[in-house]
């Protein structure tokens, strides 16, 4: 039986869970820039501009994550605690319900898609 | 037709009116005077309560502040576990462990503060309803005021009214009441030297005795003819 270490985050009422090596760190809610015609917003953290992605109404928190290689802000998530959890198929066991992980990388490629013909456009 | 008795029991009575308007007059004012010291502690409480609102504004920017650093606490706390949750077992662990027991209490304070905010509204609202209470108060005062002015003037009329009566009295009775009350004194004292000599009896001092009993009813009687 394999444990994994991460932290739950609540999105739209939903409990998640976001893995240790994946999350980077929480930081107080920036100034998020819009970027015109993009569903994508921009904020500098740690002197680094990174995009950021809403996934529901800010909360006074910004989860940055580490995507790929790059810094990803998440906004909308209300972080819960951090600790260590037994592992199930495709989340954690928390008590006794299980809490899904939470699709952080799906979410970023589907604005990628959503920006992708407006690229083509553009060029 | 009047009789000397008649017109001293009528000026009689209308002495005892005038007392008693005398005695009222002085009720009221004393009514008067209480009433503005109300006013005055009213207005104390008052501007006591209006000078609320401010301390109120700073408890409130306190508490905003404090939220503000156990907000930072909180996520301190966060990333303090998420470090020690990269770095694993052994030592991760224990970090974890004390950042998510820092992370709780961090909780704690944060509902401790908005019960306190939530006292802070309550206490301003009950100061909205105090002021309130204080406002009708100091009207009804204002109110009790002015229908004890109008009092002290229906006295002073009464006065001026009682005046004139006794004035209005003296072609009814033929005598002047300030007559009469010397007719009054005269009798009382008349009455006393009645009693004094009955006493006298075999006593050695009775010329002295009777000379002291006399001469008020001679000064009366002087003061009486002098009056005319």
């Amino acid at each position: 039986m394999s444990a994994r270490a991460g932290i739950l985050v609540r999105a739209g009422g939903e409990l998640g869970f976001v893995p240790a090596d994946m999350a980077r760190q929480i930081v107080p809610l920036p100034t998020v820039s819009p970027v015109a015609s993009a569903p994508l917003q921009m904020a500098v953290v740690g002197g680094r501009i990174v995009p950021v992605v809403a996934l529901g109404s800010p909360t006074g928190a910004l989860l940055v994550c580490e995507i790929d290689g790059e810094a990803v802000g998440f906004t909308g998530l209300e972080v819960d605690r951090v600790g260590t959890y037994e592992s199930v198929d495709g989340g954690v066991l928390v008590g006794d319900r299980t809490v899904r992980d939470l699709e952080l990388s799906t979410a970023l490629r589907s604005l990628e898609q959503a920006l992708e013909p407006r690229i083509g456009e553009s060029s | 037709m009047t009789t000397p008795l008649d017109e001293a029991t009528v000026v009689a009575a209308l002495d005892a009116v005038q007392k008693d308007l005398d005695a009222a007059a002085r009720i009221l004012e004393s009514a008067g005077a209480a009433v503005a010291r109300e006013q005055g502690q009213l207005d104390n409480v008052a501007d006591a309560a209006r000078a609320l609102p401010g301390r109120g504004r700073d408890v409130r920017a306190s508490l905003g502040l404090i939220h503000e650093s156990l907000e930072r606490a909180k996520l301190g706390a966060l990333n303090a576990g998420l470090e020690a949750a990269r770095v694993g077992e052994p030592l991760g662990r224990l970090v974890m462990q004390l950042a998510g027991d820092q992370r709780d209490l961090v909780m704690r304070a944060l509902d401790a503060l908005e019960a306190h905010a939530a006292l802070v509204t309550e206490a301003e609202e009950e100061r909205e309803r105090w002021l309130g209470s204080v406002a009708a108060a100091r009207e009804a005062g204002t109110a009790a005021v002015e229908e004890i002015s109008a009092l002290a003037r229906r006295f002073q009329e009464a006065t001026l009214s009682m005046e004139r009566l006794e004035l209005g009295l003296v072609p009814v009775l033929g005598t002047d009441p300030r007559t009469a009350r010397l007719l009054i004194g005269v009798a009382e004292q008349a009455e006393r030297l009645a009693v004094t000599m009955s006493e006298l009896g075999d006593d050695p001092d009775s010329k002295e005795r009777l000379d002291r009993a006399l001469s008020p009813v001679l000064n009366a009687l002087r003061r009486g003819r002098e009056s005319g």
